[in-house]
């Protein structure tokens, strides 16, 4: 049998035979639709082609699977529990390298560009804080003795509320102490003694009224006692 | 009026709104857009790439790119064409990794020409029909599966392969001439 498929020379037709599966599935628009079904009325071998048309949807259309889809959803749970639970160093390289070759190559170029330049900065950064000065500290407590204070021994001394500025000054007069900080936020001041014995100078205070505590504090970076 | 050939129980709005759940790593929603999918994506694939065992892998890792990427799909098409459109490239890669897309051989039977439905429809015309389908390249039968069986449109079509719209009807046109070949067993006089 010879059956010619397409008339090359008249465009109606060739349009008709290009269209018709589409006019099967029913998804050409108004016009399209128009045409192909103006011209079918007149073309018996577009007819023909749309009957053959029809017969393959049907029979490709009638054919089913038995896709198992509860089994691969599960397993497809599982890569994403794998994935979600544990970005550990091999799976998120694993994931960069993918996400890497997945890129386009102008934006590899630019990552790439922009990840030298953190490097850049941040080596920068790191020689700027190599050789600079440790910036002072905007805070400390009064157990912190700062390594360049001078003098000593330091005693941390905390006065019960109700002696007299009067009192407080003579027992530091006794001790030849002074106060060089405080009040901190729980009422301590630090002494500094300016003569005489540590020891001497606790049992003192210890064995006073209007103190609550005495304790000698570390001067210049070491414990005393 | 258009055939439901997909079988697809979600419309194209809900199917957009069960994405937006999915790229806010909702897993429920990924669950029925799985299910969705999972069938019209299987049988695509199993007509384009005529290997059953890739076919659950390649399902499973287009889903995964949509769970992955859902976030960035635009809305400017369908949720489908987009889906789909991941799939062939993914179907196209592994075939591509697995060698050239394997043909099954055509026995070269001469039959009869195609006639009344009812007498195609027997299971021996059906057999051919397969076996001629397996003669197709892995392109022509995305077209022709996309527009016979998943009833898109050729525009949607070209969206989903990643060609011109021309070059999606000359391949079915290609298509049809070869099927109408290997089911007539001989060469026909061609224009």
């Amino acid at each position: 049998m010879i059956l010619r498929f397409f008339r090359f020379d008249d465009p109606v037709h060739r349009e008709a035979v290009e269209l018709l599966p589409w006019l099967v599935n029913g998804t050409l628009d108004g016009g399209e639709r128009a045409r192909v079904e103006s011209h079918l009325a007149q073309c018996a071998a577009c007819r023909r082609e749309l009957e053959a048309a029809r017969t393959l949807q049907a029979v490709i259309a009638s054919e089913e699977g038995d896709p198992m889809v509860a089994s691969a959803l599960a397993r497809l749970h599982m890569q994403l529990d794998e994935e979600e639970a544990g970005y550990g160093p091999r799976q998120l390289m694993r994931m960069l390298a993918r996400r890497w070759r997945e890129t386009r190559p102008a934006v590899r170029r630019t990552l790439a560009t922009q990840f030298a330049i953190i490097l850049m900065l941040a080596g920068t950064l790191s020689i700027v804080v190599a050789t600079s000065e440790p910036a002072p500290a905007l805070y400390r407590t009064l157990s912190e003795v700062p390594s360049a204070m001078p003098g000593g021994p330091f005693i941390v001394v905390v006065f019960k509320g109700e002696h007299s500025e009067q009192e407080i000054r003579r027992l530091l007069l006794r001790l030849h102490a002074r106060v060089v900080d405080g009040p901190s936020s729980v009422g301590a001041y630090r002494l500094e003694l300016r003569a005489g014995g540590l020891q001497d100078a606790l049992a003192l205070l210890r064995a006073e009224p209007a103190v609550a505590l005495a304790e000698p504090m570390p001067a210049q970076g070491t414990r005393s006692e | 009026m258009k055939p439901d050939l997909r079988g697809a129980p979600a419309s194209t709005e809900d199917e957009a709104a069960l994405l937006r759940q999915v790229s806010e790593r909702d897993r429920h929603a990924f669950e029925l857009l799985y299910r969705v999918y999972y069938r019209r994506l299987t049988r695509f694939l199993e007509q384009v790439t005529r290997r059953p065992q890739m076919v659950e892998e390649i399902v499973n890792d287009t889903l995964l790119v949509v769970w992955r990427k859902a976030e960035t799909f635009n809305h400017a098409s369908r949720v489908s064409t987009w889906i789909f459109a991941i799939a062939y490239r993914k179907a196209l890669k592994a075939m591509k990794r697995a060698a050239e897309p394997r043909r099954v051989p055509w026995d070269g039977e001469v039959g009869s020409t195609w006639g009344p439905e009812e007498q195609l429809i027997e299971r021996e015309a059906r057999n051919r029909l397969r076996r001629a389908l397996a003669g197709l390249s892995a392109e022509q039968r995305a077209v022709v599966e996309l527009t016979y069986y998943h009833g898109y449109a050729y525009r949607e079509i070209a969206e989903i392969v990643g060609c011109p719209i021309d070059t999606v009807k000359t391949r079915m046109f290609h298509a049809r001439r070869k099927l109408k070949v290997l089911l007539n067993g001989k060469r026909e006089e061609l224009p």
